[in-house]
């Protein structure tokens, strides 16, 4: 399957810190959700209660955030540490991470707080209405914008407190198209528990990995629908000459 | 026997390789671009808008196009910025050849038909575009199909150049063939012979031009096709001609020729002789299966002459006498130019002749590191005058450590490789492809840089960089970036004393009067890379 085989060349080229923060991340999590003694930190609907959980939650979030997100930072975080001085990578990554994080825990508290209203405003399934607003926003140019704003790789300056700015306004801007182009698939994790909730995650992760590596695309409705073009290779199999002098096009394998 | 490439300019007098071109050129031309064999969509194999050529009139607006599911399996596939342009062209190059070869048999012509290559580095007459090419009618004054006027770009400043002859400059091979590694890291070291590292087909969006890509390639393109303008570069893609758009090269016959020869020069370089203190891989393939087998997302796909599709990936296009390929060049067996050995560094490093090639023999092959950024200009550099220069502050701590690795007596004393200096141009837009620039390090004030070989490091055009400054492009609009080993240029300034904590970078226009501040560099930077 093309979308498994192109997740798998970007985990591959993970740096061995960013493999070891993500596996962090999905082995505390997995340890908090079977330890019996910490209440399921996502939400299942009925667990609503109180009004101090969109704060609570927030440590979880960040968890999620370490598990899922490394894989779509290793091309940033590897463009800041090359194109800094050896002396300065430690400051600029921190600076860059700094100003990512900070973007995301606020869109994470307006997360956490939309999936709270959402679960107890409606009647319906709350992760029937997040599959609704994911797909709506996928459908969006907006989507897409996002999409190839986070392939931008600015220059930086190497010296100076410039240098410092750069990477910490590249590693914010960064977080906010990032959340742009992530928040409603994260949506959906936090509004399922138990096991639907395991489910999702990863497969949010792939999704989210697969429509990053996907080159930037012309900014249009239903531009982000994940696509690879060896799908469309499929198509052209059954093309069938509409031309005048029709050699008939079928793909066969390389001699 | 495999079928023989040959040199397009010492091709004999009776030779009738470019008149049975032409006619063959003249029959794709009559099929419709439907038809994956016609001169249409083999041009769009390598890239199409259709706007451009509607404005052309290769097409008109009511001309049938294949299905879009054909056009998104076919067209637009040409690789740039990575490493899989030199497998891909070839069997693009491959492909187009055994069309025509079969054009040229169904005219009445032999059936051995061979693309010539354009070896336009080989002498200073061999510069010129071949003369086949240049005439609008043939002899008995039908029109000549080698000939095409939108080759020439319709603003051509400050006047069309008649006959296009190539800057020496744009051409030299030396230092590209001298490369050592077929794969380009992303990390500011070497580009790579043959690219950057992609996973996909458009890479990290990055967006780094290999070495051979550089040059000669992209240089070529820029100066045949022109469309230069003034310091009002133009917006109107009309006005440029044909090799200097990607979507519209491969329409000029030319264009054929010259990627014969880049062709060629990979061939070439896998010739080149592996010397001491090389590490294993030098002047070899790659063997990593994500080269061999990849792109993973996409798959590369060509006509044969019956139109039926094929697809290949760069294993398949290793051995040119293979039958899918079958073509041998004709100084195949002529050995290479020779590259500086290590041993030739050392010495001009100021280590005793004896000593140095005892060392050579005796360092350690070890892979290079990772690069460290050495230095870098501070804010974004406009191409607004003919000259362009910018100072690039060194760092102290790695200036020393490089000073420290040149250091004659430290290298007699230890067996390890000097550090080599990579001079990179970052974050290169531009919103024309109609530019192009050479690139000095520490020109004396006010000298003619011809007359400084010694300080070139290299040339820049535009080739694909408008499609990468667009925010919607394969690059995400961050542009391109090319790399530059300067290595012997340091090591001069090294043993005159003169490597203080400064370079300076110079930006020579290739056409005078042609600089423009839309065109930008983000950052220049430089590169140590140790051993
Ligand atoms: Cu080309």
């Amino acid at each position: 399957m093309p979308a498994l085989q192109v997740a798998w060349q970007a985990v591959k080229r993970l740096p061995a810190p960013l493999l070891a923060a993500t596996a962090a991340g999905w082995t505390v999590l997995a340890l908090r959700e079977s330890s019996a003694s910490l209440p399921a930190f996502c939400l299942s609907g009925d667990t609503l209660s109180g009004n101090i959980a969109a704060l609570t939650r927030l440590p979880d979030l960040a968890l999620m955030l370490l598990a899922m997100m490394p894989p779509l930072l290793a091309s940033p975080l590897q463009h800041v540490w090359r194109r800094s001085l050896t002396r300065r990578r430690g400051r600029a990554i921190a600076l860059f991470v700094l100003g990512y994080v900070a973007i995301w825990l606020a869109v994470g508290v307006l997360l956490v707080t939309a999936s709270l209203v959402l679960a107890a405003a409606t009647a319906l399934p709350a992760i029937a209405i997040g599959a609704l607003i994911a797909l709506g926003w996928q459908a969006t140019p907006l989507k897409q914008a996002s999409l190839n704003l986070c392939h931008r790789r600015p220059a930086l300056e190497a010296f100076g407190i410039r240098a410092e700015i750069d990477a910490l306004v590249y590693g914010t801007t960064h977080g906010i198209w990032c959340a742009g182009a992530c928040w409603s698939l994260m949506l959906l994790p936090l509004l399922a528990g138990g096991p639907l909730h395991w489910v999702l995650m990863p497969m949010v992760m792939l999704i989210a990995i697969v429509e990053r590596a996907r080159a930037p695309q012309p900014m249009r409705w239903n531009a982000a629908w994940p696509r690879l073009r060896v799908g469309r290779e499929v198509r052209a199999l059954n093309y069938r000459a509409a031309c005048r002098n029709p050699p008939t096009a079928v793909l066969e394998t390389a001699p | 026997m495999p079928h023989v490439r040959r040199n397009v300019w010492t091709l004999p007098a009776d030779d009738k390789t470019l008149e049975w071109y032409g006619k063959a050129v003249g029959a794709l031309k009559q099929r419709p671009i439907t038809d994956p064999t016609s001169w249409w969509s083999l041009g769009a194999i390598h890239g199409i808008d259709v706007d451009i050529w509607q404005g052309f009139n290769f097409i008109s607006a009511t001309t049938p196009l294949p299905p879009v599911s054909m056009q998104n399996t076919l067209w637009r596939q040409c690789q740039h910025m990575t490493w899989y342009f030199l497998p891909w062209h070839r069997g693009f190059v491959s492909a187009f050849e055994q069309i025509v070869r079969d054009a040229v048999t169904k005219l009445g012509g032999p059936d051995d038909w061979t693309i010539p290559y354009w070896d336009y580095s080989d002498t200073d007459e061999a510069r010129e575009l071949p003369r086949a090419f240049a005439k609008p009618t043939l002899p008995d004054g039908s029109p000549n199909f080698l000939h095409v006027k939108q080759r020439y770009g319709a603003v051509q400043f400050p006047n069309v150049q008649n006959p296009i002859k190539l800057d020496p400059r744009a051409v030299a091979v030396a230092a590209t063939l001298a490369e050592n590694f077929f794969e380009g890291t992303a990390d500011g070291g070497s580009a790579g012979f043959g690219g950057v590292k992609t996973p996909f087909s458009h890479g990290d969006s990055d967006g780094t031009f290999g070495v051979l890509e550089t040059t000669p390639h992209g240089g070529v393109h820029v100066l045949v096709g022109g469309g230069f303008r003034g310091n009002q570069l133009s917006q109107n893609p009309l006005e440029l001609g044909l090799m200097t758009n990607p979507d519209t090269a491969a329409l000029d016959p030319i264009f054929w020729l010259h990627h014969a020869n880049i062709d060629r020069l990979w061939n070439v370089w896998l010739r080149q002789i592996r010397r001491p203190g090389m590490p294993a891989d030098a002047f070899k393939n790659p063997t990593d299966t994500d080269w061999l087998e990849g792109p993973s997302d996409r798959k590369f796909v060509m006509p044969g002459i019956d139109g039926v599709l094929h697809k290949y990936n760069a294993q398949d296009m290793l051995d040119t006498k293979a039958p899918g390929l079958d073509y041998v060049y004709d100084d195949d067996a002529v050995a290479p130019p020779p590259v500086t050995t290590l041993s030739a560094r050392l010495e001009s490093l100021g280590v005793a002749p004896a000593r140095a090639s005892e060392l050579a023999g005796a360092v350690t092959m070890a892979p290079p590191k990772p690069a460290e950024l050495l230095g870098a200009n501070a804010g974004t550099v406009r191409i607004d005058s003919d000259v362009v220069e910018s100072p690039v502050r060194l760092d102290e701590g790695q200036r020393q450590r490089l000073s420290a690795s040149l250091q004659a007596n430290n290298l007699a004393a230890a067996a390890k490789q000097p550090d080599h200096v990579y001079l990179r141009l970052e974050n290169i837009k531009s919103p024309t492809d109609a530019g192009m620039f050479y690139v000095y390090v520490n020109l004396p004030q006010g000298a003619d840089p011809e007359q400084h070989p010694d300080h070139l490091a290299g040339t820049v055009s535009m080739f694909g960089v408008s499609k990468a400054s667009k925010p919607q492009g394969p690059t995400g609009g961050n542009g391109a970036s090319a790399s530059f080993d300067i290595t012997p240029i340091v090591d001069r300034l090294h043993t005159q004393s003169a490597l203080g904590n400064e370079l300076k970078v110079q930006l020579v226009s290739a056409v005078p009067g042609t600089g423009s501040g839309d065109v930008s560099i983000g950052r220049i930077s430089v590169y140590r890379q140790g051993h």
